[in-house]
C-alpha cells in the first residue's frame, strides 16, 4: 500500500482535558506505521510545545514531554503556526523542542497535500 | 468509496456522535461503506451499553448498533481512552478484577493502531470533533 | 483535490478561514452555523448543515450567499474533496 500522507493537527491547550494528551498518543503510534506523518501546532495548541512546563501539580504528565519524544518516534515533520505564536507573544525560542514555523500559505499548501487530517 | 470516521465527543455534552450517526446513515444510504468507526476521547462513552435516554428521545447508541448490525460496521472503542473513563469490557474487567463491564456487545475493545489502519485503508477519513 | 473544513463552534471559523484557500469548501456545522447569521457571516462562500441551522432557528437568518445543505449533499462534499479538517 502506497504510504499515505497524514497531518495531525493539534489546536487544544494541555492538561484542562485529556485532548492535547490523547492526541498526541496517537501521533506516536502513528509514527510506528511507515507514513508521511506531519504535526501542525495551531492555536491554543502551541501551548503543549512551550518551555517550561511541570504537570506534577497537578498529577498529569508532562505534555512538553511526550511532544519531545515525536522524534524518536519517526515523526519529525513538526510545525507550528506563526500567526498562533505570534499572537500569544511567543517565538521559538519559547518552544521545548525545534519545530518549522508556518505562515499562512505554507500552512494551506501542508494541508492541501494530506489524504487525512486527524485533529484533537 | 470507503470512509473511516472518527467520534471525538460524548453524548449529552457534545453532538460528535449524533451529527457522526446522521452522516454515516447518510454515507451508507448514498453507497459508501464505512468499515470501522473509532470512538476516540470522550467520544468512547457511546460504547457504554448502562445509559437510559429519556423515554421521548431516540437511543443515540442503539442507532450506532442498528446501523453496525445491517451493515456490518466495526465499531471500535479505543482501549486506552476508554479504561481510563470507566468504559470497560468484559475481558478488561477481568483483567483488572472490576467488580462490572459495561460495553455494548456491538462495540469493540482495540488499540490506537486501527484508527492508523482505518484512515490508511479508506478513501476518506472524518473527525467529527468535540 | 480541493479541502473540506468542518467547523462546528463559531469562534473556530477564523482560524479555519485563514488556513482555507479560495477554492475550498467550508461547512459549518452544530454550533458552528451561528457563524452564518447575517450579521456575522464573512464574505466568502459558506456551507451549512440543515439540521443544525433548523433546530437553532436559523433557518430564515442565514446570510444570503450560505448555502444550506442536508445530510446528503454532506456526504457529497466529503466525496469531492480531500482531505476533511475540523475545526473546533
Amino acid at each position: 500500500m502506497e504510504a499515505k500522507h497524514i497531518l495531525f493537527l493539534l489546536r487544544q491547550p494541555p492538561y484542562a482535558t485529556s485532548h492535547a494528551l490523547e492526541a498526541l498518543e496517537a501521533v506516536l503510534v502513528a509514527g510506528v506505521f511507515d507514513q508521511v506523518v506531519s504535526v501542525l501546532f495551531s492555536g491554543d495548541g502551541v501551548w503543549q510545545l512551550v518551555d517550561g512546563q511541570d504537570g506534577a501539580p497537578l498529577g498529569q504528565r508532562t505534555v512538553a514531554k511526550v511532544a519531545q519524544a515525536l522524534p524518536q518516534y519517526d515523526v519529525t515533520n513538526l510545525y507550528v503556526c506563526a500567526r498562533s505564536l505570534e499572537q500569544r507573544g511567543l517565538d521559538v525560542g519559547d518552544l521545548a523542542l525545534p519545530v518549522q514555523v508556518l505562515d499562512a500559505v505554507e500552512q494551506r499548501t501542508l494541508i492541501a497535500a494530506q489524504h487525512a487530517v486527524v485533529n484533537d | 468509496m470507503k470512509f473511516a470516521l472518527a467520534v471525538h465527543g460524548a453524548p449529552y455534552s457534545s453532538q460528535s456522535a449524533a451529527t457522526a450517526l446522521r452522516f454515516a446513515r447518510a454515507a451508507l444510504a448514498a453507497g459508501h461503506t464505512i468499515p470501522r468507526v473509532f470512538f476516540y476521547h470522550d467520544g468512547v462513552h457511546s460504547a457504554c451499553a448502562l445509559a437510559v435516554p429519556p423515554q421521548d428521545e431516540p437511543s443515540p447508541q442503539a442507532g450506532w448498533v442498528a446501523l453496525a448490525e445491517q451493515h456490518g460496521i466495526e465499531l471500535a472503542v479505543c482501549i486506552a481512552a476508554s479504561l481510563k473513563r470507566g468504559v470497560v469490557d468484559a475481558g478488561e474487567q477481568h483483567r483488572y478484577d472490576l467488580p462490572a463491564s459495561n460495553v455494548h456487545p456491538a462495540f469493540t475493545v482495540v488499540g490506537l493502531g486501527q484508527l492508523l489502519e482505518a484512515i490508511m485503508s479508506s478513501d476518506r477519513f472524518v473527525t467529527f470533533a468535540a | 483535490m480541493a479541502v473540506l473544513h468542518l467547523v462546528n463552534r463559531a469562534a473556530a471559523l477564523d482560524a479555519c478561514l485563514a488556513a482555507a484557500r479560495d477554492e475550498d469548501a467550508v461547512l459549518l456545522l452544530e454550533d458552528g452555523v451561528y457563524a452564518a447569521v447575517a450579521a456575522l457571516a464573512p464574505a466568502r462562500p459558506l456551507h451549512a448543515l440543515e439540521p443544525d441551522v433548523r433546530a437553532r432557528g436559523l433557518s430564515a437568518r442565514l446570510a444570503d450567499h450560505v448555502t444550506v445543505v442536508d445530510d446528503a449533499a454532506f456526504v457529497r462534499l466529503v466525496e469531492q474533496h480531500q482531505p476533511v479538517v475540523s475545526w473546533r
